[in-house]
């Protein structure tokens, strides 16, 4: 224990805390001292930033401020510094040892106060206790000390409220600069120069956003203005470009901000904003391009089999419309140098985020692609320039796909639904339309009666690819298994040439093409015909009735020949008639050529009776006479003249023609019923020599058919063949009714002929016998009906032959007589003339030469009247005939007036001309006959055809003994002699007749084939038969001979009957006009049309003047071109 | 040769002239004032000389039918030969092939810039080098499907569907082809028609009488169209 050290530690622990607290205050104290400061320049900042100062009284604020400011500095030292607790001595070591002891009350207290005070040298109390417990009391006081913790005895809240405080009016200070910005800082500024005169601030100031920098050029730009300060309602923005030219635009103010919006700049410019004299800083913005696509074209490629040109588009018209496959190839120049470039391409009906990109081939300014056009879309074209900058929205360029329609195709012959003809061939004329061509075509065909596969064969069009193109084809059908009555369903089918998508297809409207059957086809020509006579019949009639009217207005003229009106009336009514007359005559005539038609196609009747038929039509189309015609002309004009005597007169002539008329329809009716009869002969035959071809077709092919085929074409026969008894039957009325009593009668014998033999019966039972597989007996039935069919139709070949030569010989035998007469007339007259040219004028004789000259008149009238009689029999005697004799007749009436005048010339020179026309009349007839005669002669056929149906049918009969001789096979010695050997010597014969055949047909080998080697045929059976050996070799060789001759018979019939075709006669196909010339092809046109004018039948004289005009439009046309 | 210009200009003279309308008039007694048609005679191994009758009987139905005067029988000319230009109207057939040698191809351009016509009719064979030598003539003309109203099918007689078809040989129908130089219709080609065999002696092909009838109706056409100054 020290007391000393006790008591300096203790003192030293006090002035320590002492010290801590100074500093504590002295911190605090210039704290606050900077506090006030910051105030005081916070509130001189406020005088200066309201009072705007002059720099007098600035300096004084700011003088007044710092001294404030140094004063409260001084203020808190001295205050701190005369804290007596803060200053060294007794009062601050006790009262800090009593504010320790506070600090620790449970272990000090007071009692560091107490040792220190006790232990003082000059305590007042010291002498009250004792040392040692002074010491003591210092000693526990100071033990007390260690541990304590000094600073709980520190006061340290006045730093912290000063800090709080100086916050506070930093806090202030801040808030204040922050609230008044603009007129704060700048008073502080003013402040810091208190001697400096400073400007009058404006009352606001005027900024612009965006503050310089750059834009695209042509792009919307927005500028906001801003105001700040006492901020104006409304500014100016100035801009100005760089060529100088400066533009305003006001802009309204509102909460200090004004904005204001360009649609864009074109170059770069510099901007401010102006309120009064206030304006903010100028600014610049450069204008920078994006690229752009200055030009753009494109190449369209269509598709190769289009055969469409290239397509140049339209400068800057990027719009596409292709084909599917179609090739675009794209030149873009833009605007700037570019980097990149790529085709966007957007499908029409996809988002717009499906987008596919392709690039292009960038080159400096310029940039190439192709594209591939598949499908519908859109495209733009994108580019970036070497600076990075994309074009802005570039226009969307449509790309339409043009439809690649299905082809069309249509038959246009036949337009309808037909009966095939007896050729067996249609004749096909198919069109077929597409946008961009045809590639092929097929025809496709089924049987209607069956559930037929579709059979198919391919069509040619022509031009190949062409967008219209045709296929005409003959599709011959004598190959293909039809039955009469059987219907085929036909089509065409054509594929365009799209090569990309595939060829698209389209079929025609189907059309039916049926095989008439026999019946069908004689009931159509029958009724046809029927239709015809009826038809011309009611002509007549109605010709008859007009005739009697035209004859009773006639009568009523002479009798009244005042014309008034119903007069004029009933005329005109007659003339109409007439016309109607000609109209039906006309239908009449197109009836005719239909039944000529049906004719021709189904081959059912001979050339010669075709040509008859021909001839028919020719004479009613000739029914109604340019005369007549003329006449009726005349009888309008009078009527129109409302003259009497020229009425009367065109009447007369009128009446005239019009007997004519009805005279050439008798006479077409009388021939219409001959040919009639000619025809049905003609048919029977025809019909029976098919259906004899057909059963010998059936048996050559016996072998190569199974027995139900067999059995089916069999049966088939059985009809034709009930319609050819019929039919035989039926003629045979009609011959009867005609007065053919012989034809009749052979038809009738013919038909005995057909019961008997029961040929419809043998067909049905050969059907029969196929059917049920008996095919030995099957061929010997239609053998047997073959036999019966050749015998048939020689028969009908014979009657029909024997008609027409029976009626050419009747024809030629009424000619001669009438040319007799005509003689006699002619001799008589050329007395009559001769003496008539003698005598004289008083002469007696003239009464009796007049009586003779009427006697010759008669005479000729007479056989006018028969010529008249015989033409309705025969087209040989033609119009001219009677025109040359009715002019005899004129003359001869000339005469008789010369002669009752008693004027020797005016009788001589008409009789003259009579006589010449007499005989010229009788030349014509004698050409006639000969002309008759010629025709009568034919071309040989019917001899040669008689010829070899008698062969065969002597053949048969040899071949029918030879059957009965027993023989099988090998070589067997026959017994009766005396029959081989009559047999044999008639084979010999047929031999010889068959070498002189075969000699005289040398030049119509390639129809009757090698007749000699029939004859030799017949040798070696003849040697066979001589040699009394016949064999399975020898009837083999019997049959083969009928075989052959009948194929020689049929070859030489179906050369007559189709000559046009055998001889490989082309046929007219139908066919559409190729399209019109070129203009510059066209040189004609002028010339057709001149031609056509002629055509619509003008007179001479308009026919002139119309060739005039032409000629004139022709120069004009010339000279135009030079 | 420097005369040679004037002798074209005769010739074409004399060409001209002898197609001028008057020559039409039947009452025309000069025995050289009449029609005549020339028969091609070329080389290459074709028959230039088939259908030997089918000339005189196609001038002799003209002759009947129209009363223009023609001569009885065919010239032959060669078509190297100068006498080329005086005929107006050439006739070509065969069934083989047909060969032009230059100079030939030279005078038939020449005879149709003159004003020349040919009238060349397939005989069944010739088709394809009538074509190829056609073209060495006429290397820019393109044989035209003749339509149905062009006046060679109505001159005289009418032939609504164009030419008739004589006789069979692919099945095709006939066609009426023609080349054009300078808008001029200088070569009628008929194809697949065979008018030469329909103008021949009845019993070479045994045509019947009306083929026949057509084929020289068809003949005469031409020829009429031709003399009425047809282009």
């Amino acid at each position: 224990m020290n007391p000393v050290k006790d008591i300096e530690y203790a003192r030293r622990t006090l002035d320590q805390l002492r010290r801590s607290q100074f500093r504590i205050d002295l911190t605090a104290g210039l704290l606050r001292a900077l506090a006030l400061a910051v105030l005081v320049w916070t509130v001189g900042t406020g005088v200066e930033s309201g009072l705007r100062l002059p720099p007098g009284t600035r300096s004084l604020l700011l003088a007044g401020m710092a001294l404030l400011s140094v004063a409260f500095l001084l203020f808190t030292i001295i205050t701190v510094k005369r804290n007596p607790r803060l200053r060294r001595g007794r009062f601050a070591e006790e009262w800090w040892a009593l504010k320790l002891g506070q600090s620790a009350p449970d272990r000090i207290r007071d009692r560091l106060l107490n040792a220190l005070q006790v232990n003082q040298p000059h305590a007042r109390h010291r002498n009250l206790m004792s040392e040692e417990l002074a010491r003591r009391s210092l000693y526990l006081a100071v033990a007390d000390l260690a541990g304590i913790p000094l600073e709980n005895a520190l006061d340290g809240s006045p730093r912290r409220r000063s800090l709080v405080v100086l916050a506070c009016s930093a806090l202030i200070t801040i808030l204040l600069f922050a609230v008044f910005p603009a007129s704060y800082p700048s008073a502080a500024g003013r402040l810091a120069h208190p001697r400096t005169m400073f400007a009058v601030p404006p009352p606001f100031s005027l900024s612009i956003e965006p503050s310089g920098g750059w834009a695209y050029r042509g792009e919307p730009l927005a500028f906001t203005v801003s105001a700040t300060g006492l901020a104006p309602d409304e500014a100016d923005f100035v801009y100005r470009f760089e060529d100088g030219l400066e533009r305003s635009n006001r802009i309204r103010i509102k909460e200090g901000h004004g904005e204001i919006k360009f649609d864009g700049f074109p170059a770069s410019i510099s901007y401010l904003a102006r309120r009064g004299g206030i304006a903010s800083r100028e600014y610049h913005l450069d204008i920078i391009a994006r690229p752009q696509v200055a030009e753009l074209g494109y190449r369209l490629f269509p598709p190769q089999y289009s055969r469409l040109p290239m397509v140049l588009g339209r400068e800057n018209v990027g719009d596409v419309e292709a084909l599917p496959g179609s090739r675009l190839q794209l030149t873009v120049r833009a605007t700037k140098q570019l980097a990149q470039g790529w085709i966007a391409f957007m499908r029409a009906g996809s988002d717009s985020s499906s987008v596919d990109s392709l690039p292009l081939n960038v080159s400096g300014q310029t940039c190439t692609g192709r594209l591939r056009i598949m499908r519908e879309g859109s495209y733009r074209i994108r580019l970036v320039d070497s600076d990075g900058h994309e074009n802005r929205d570039p226009i969307s360029y449509r790309v339409r796909l043009l439809s690649d329609s299905p082809p069309l195709v249509r038959i246009t012959h036949p337009a309808e639904d037909v009966a095939l003809g007896d050729d067996m061939r249609l004749q096909l004329l198919v069109e077929a339309d597409d946008d961009y061509g045809i590639s092929r075509g097929q025809l496709a065909y089924r049987l209607m009666s069956q559930d037929s596969v579709v059979n198919r064969f391919p069509l040619e069009f022509a031009p190949r690819n062409a967008q219209a193109a045709t296929a005409e084809y003959i599709w011959d059908m004598s190959d293909m298994p039809l039955f009469p009555g059987d219907v085929l369903e036909y089509w065409a089918t054509a594929w365009d040439n799209d090569l990309i998508n595939g060829p698209k297809r389209s079929e025609s409207e189907r059309r039916l093409v049926r095989l008439p059957s026999v019946e069908e086809i004689i009931a159509s020509v029958e009724q046809s015909e029927e239709a015809g006579i009826e038809q011309a019949q009611r002509t007549l009639e109605e010709a008859r009735n007009l005739r009697e009217k035209i004859s009773e207005l006639v009568d009523e003229l002479h009798r009244n020949p005042e014309f008034d009106w119903e007069k004029g009336r009933e005329i005109k009514e007659a003339v109409d008639q007439q016309g109607d007359l000609k109209q039906q005559v006309e239908e009449l005539s197109r009836r005719i050529d239909d039944l000529v038609e049906q004719l021709d196609k189904h081959d059912l009747t001979t050339l010669e009776t075709l040509e008859k038929y021909q001839e028919l039509q020719n004479l009613i189309a000739e029914i109604a006479t340019p005369e007549l015609m003329e006449a009726m002309d005349r009888l309008r004009e009078a009527m129109d003249s409302q003259d009497p005597d020229k009425v009367r007169q065109a009447l007369e002539e009128f009446d005239i023609g019009s007997q004519e008329f009805l005279e050439r329809i008798e006479r077409s009716i009388s021939i219409f019923k001959q040919l009639q009869l000619e025809r049905k002969m003609d048919e029977l035959t025809r019909l029976t020599e098919e259906l004899l071809h057909q059963q010998e077709d059936i048996l050559e092919r016996m072998d190569d058919l199974t027995d139900e085929e067999l059995a089916d074409r069999a049966s088939a026969l059985v009809n034709p063949m009930n319609a050819i008894n019929e039919n035989m039957k039926e003629t045979a009325k009609l011959a009867e009714l005609a007065g053919e009593a012989t034809l009749a009668a052979q038809l009738d014998s013919l038909s005995k002929l057909s019961a008997e033999r029961d040929i419809s019966g043998g067909m049905r039972r050969a059907a029969e016998s196929f059917a049920q597989h008996v095919k030995p007996e099957g061929r010997a039935s239609g053998e047997q009906v073959a036999r019966d069919l050749a015998e048939l139709s020689s028969g009908l070949r014979q009657s029909s032959s024997d008609l027409k030569e029976r009626r050419k010989a009747q024809l030629a035998h009424e000619l001669r007589r009438i040319t007799e007469e005509l003689l006699y007339v002619s001799r008589s007259q050329e007395e009559l003339s001769s003496e008539s040219s003698r005598i004289e004028t008083r002469s007696p004789r003239y009464r009796n030469l007049a009586g003779r000259q009427e006697d010759v008149r008669l005479a000729l009238q007479g056989v006018i009247s028969r010529l008249f009689e015989l033409s309705r029999e025969t087209f040989f005697i033609t119009p001219d005939l009677g025109a040359s004799l009715g002019k005899a007749i004129d003359e001869l009436d000339r005469a008789l007036v010369g002669f009752s005048d008693r004027t020797p010339r005016s009788v001589v020179s008409p009789q003259q001309k009579a006589l010449g026309e007499i005989n010229r009349s009788a030349l014509k007839i004698l050409n006639i006959l000969a002309k008759l005669e010629s025709a009568s002669s034919s071309t040989g056929y019917e001899e040669m055809i008689e010829q070899l149906s008698q062969m065969a049918q002597s053949q048969q009969c040899l071949n029918d003994q030879s059957m009965m001789m027993p023989g099988g096979e090998g070589q067997q010695m026959m017994p009766g002699g005396e029959q081989l050997a009559r047999m044999a010597a008639q084979q010999r014969s047929l031999q010889q007749q068959m070498q002189q055949l075969s000699e005289k047909g040398q030049g119509m080998k390639d129809i009757l084939g090698d007749l000699e080697e029939i004859a030799g045929s017949m040798g070696e059976v003849a040697d066979d038969l001589e040699d009394r050996q016949i064999d399975e070799r020898t009837r083999r060789l019997q049959r083969q001979i009928v075989s052959r001759l009948l194929d020689a018979t049929r070859s030489v019939k179906e050369k007559e009957y189709s000559r046009r075709r055998e001889s490989r006669t082309g046929r007219d196909l139908t066919r559409k006009s190729p399209p019109a010339l070129l203009p510059d092809q066209d040189k004609d046109k002028l010339r057709r049309d001149l031609l056509r004018a002629f055509q619509e039948g003008y007179t001479k004289d308009y026919r002139q003047l119309i060739r005039n005009y032409f000629q004139a439009l022709e120069r004009s046309a010339e000279k135009t071109s030079r | 040769m420097k005369y040679a210009p004037f002798l074209l200009l005769w010739l074409l003279t004399i060409s001209l002239l002898s197609i001028t309308p008057h020559r039409l008039t039947a009452e025309s007694t000069n025995p050289d004032d009449t029609f005549h048609i020339a028969r091609v005679k070329y080389g290459g191994g074709g028959d230039w000389y088939s259908n030997p009758s089918s000339i005189p009987n196609l001038l002799k139905f003209i002759r009947k039918q129209t009363g223009v005067m023609t001569a009885s029988d065919e010239d032959v000319v060669e078509l190297s030969s100068p006498r080329l230009f005086s005929h107006p109207y050439l006739y070509l057939n065969g069934h083989g092939n047909i060969r032009f040698t230059e100079r030939e191809i030279e005078h038939l351009r020449a005879y149709f810039a003159a004003g020349g016509f040919l009238h060349a009719d397939d005989n069944y064979g010739m088709d394809n080098s009538f074509r190829r030598e056609m073209k060495r003539v006429l290397p820019e003309a393109e044989f035209v499907d003749l339509p149905f109203n062009h006046p060679i099918y109505h001159s005289h007689f009418n032939f609504p569907s164009g030419p008739p078809k004589i006789h069979e040989h692919d099945g095709k129908p006939a066609q009426g082809l023609g080349l054009f130089l300078d808008g001029r219709l200088v070569v009628y080609y008929t194809y697949q028609s065979d008018l030469g065999d329909g103008w021949e002696d009845p019993d070479v092909h045994n045509d019947p009488p009306e083929k026949r009838l057509t084929a020289l109706k068809m003949g005469a056409n031409i020829v009429i169209w031709r003399l009425m100054g047809g282009e």
